[in-house]
């Protein structure tokens, strides 16, 4: 098993699809926990693509008729896969009135979320950057073959969660939450039958959208959040605010 | 909608990238007549990186084909947040051109097409063209700029199709070297063709 720097260094490689094929699903698993490995890509991409491009050469005149041609017999596909469309319409019921756009075919939960979260909640640059972070990293893995969605509501807030165990990761969203107290957080945990794992902490969002990615899911059956002293703690010591069961 | 992809710092190449974006949007709700202006635009790049990688006028324009089709069909999937729908458009040409050399490459030997690589290859008509393309001679002056073994280590798996595994026995170097060779050589060569 290669450490976590080793792994890091097949991203060139694998932009370049110089990874043998054997290796590619365990890079693709980091890809999708590993964001500046998928700015790399992208990086090497580009700057393949001028590579590539400098080759160009006249393509003949029955090369376009023979693919117009062929094109007017291919249906274009819908913009996400059809089994990830139709799971997440499925569990995304409650969300609808949150994300009217969802309703309408969820185009891609992605990009709805993050136009919604860039316009509505944030206005600053480092804010539009990091909903931005994670519209990439959410639509990665909605196109995870195993993706599910879980949902939560409240009186007065909900969550939701899209997650995949292939990817070893969950998004959490939270709506209609008020930033915990002064001195204290709303820490997450990984809950399974041995107990709770920290998982991380919801960022502010003043009553808005909240979104949080967590790594590591592992067998976790549930995710907990609970309020905690500034800094967090090794293990709960309040109730939980909120629990979504996570779908094995 | 709201678009964030104008909050890019980074958007690559703007102009050419952004218009094919849009052209891509109308093609994925079946717009025939985008979809043709992308072609327009992209097959000769679509065809030579083929024909590089290959080295097979005719394997190269099945490739080409197939990969204009498969632009055709996915390009609901482009998104913009992960890089410029050239980049996207020339990801699947690669891809693909990659797929097909190593197909053939199971069915004869390896030896067998690297020795036949020194046949001449049937562009020569096309010869004066590229030769004279102004990206053709930025992106040779920026290869020439590498080191000889930053060079051959992005030759082979970029323009020949090897595996990073397959460039290091060739060139006879530990992988971990050429890792580091193809990554130095490809952040010089993004400096160089004016991305950095």
């Amino acid at each position: 098993m290669p450490s976590e720097a080793e792994i890091h260094t097949l991203a060139v490689p694998y932009a370049l699809h110089a990874l043998p094929d054997e290796e590619v699903p365990l890079f693709e698993q980091h890809l999708a926990v590993c964001e500046s490995c998928r700015a790399e890509v992208a990086e090497v991409r580009e700057t393949a693509t001028r590579l590539g491009a400098a080759e160009s050469v006249p393509a003949p005149a029955e090369l376009k008729a023979r693919v117009v041609e062929r094109i007017r017999q291919v249906r274009p596909l819908p913009p996400v896969p059809d089994e990830v469309e139709e799971s997440a319409l499925r569990a995304a019921g409650p969300w609808r009135r949150w994300f009217p756009r969802i309703a309408v075919g969820l185009a891609a939960v992605a990009t709805v979320v993050a136009a919604a979260l860039g316009v509505e909640l944030y206005d600053t640059r480092q804010e539009l950057d990091a909903a931005h972070e994670h519209t990439a990293e959410l639509s990665h893995m909605l196109e995870a073959a195993d993706v599910q969605i879980a949902t939560m509501s409240a009186d007065d807030f909900g969550g939701m969660v899209v997650l995949s165990r292939a990817q070893d990761a969950a998004m959490l969203m939270v709506h209609g939450m008020d930033d915990a107290p002064s001195g204290k957080v709303y820490q997450l945990w990984f809950m399974d039958e041995s107990g709770a794992r920290p998982a991380g902490f919801l960022p502010d969002a003043d009553g808005e959208m909240a979104m949080f990615a967590a790594h590591g899911v592992g067998e976790a059956s549930s995710l907990g959040m609970t309020l905690e002293p500034a800094g967090g703690s090794q293990r709960p010591t309040s109730d939980p605010v909120m629990m979504i069961d996570l779908p094995a | 909608m709201p678009n964030l992809r104008t909050v890019r710092s980074d958007a690559p190449e703007p102009g050419s990238g952004d218009a094919l974006a849009d052209l891509l949007r109308l093609s994925a709700r079946g717009d025939v007549a985008a979809f043709e202006k992308i072609y327009d635009s992209m097959a000769g790049a679509v065809l030579g990186l083929a024909v590089r990688v290959l080295r097979n006028h005719a394997q190269a324009e099945e490739v080409a084909q197939d990969v204009m089709v498969e632009v055709w069909r996915s390009a609901a999937r482009y998104a913009p947040v992960r890089g410029s729908a050239k980049s996207w458009i020339m990801t699947i040409a690669h891809r693909r051109a990659v797929d097909r050399v190593r197909s053939e490459q199971a069915a004869t030997e390896r030896d067998v097409r690297v020795a036949s690589s020194y046949e001449p290859v049937p562009f020569d008509e096309v010869a004066e063209h590229v030769e004279t393309s102004l990206e053709h001679e930025l992106a040779r002056r920026c290869l020439d700029s590498l080191t000889e073994l930053q060079r051959e280590a992005v030759r082979l798996a970029y323009y020949d199709g090897y595996t990073y595994r397959e460039v290091a026995n060739l060139l006879e170097a530990p992988l971990g070297t050429i890792k580091t060779r193809l990554r130095d050589g490809l952040i010089r060569l993004r400096d160089c063709v004016g991305l950095g």
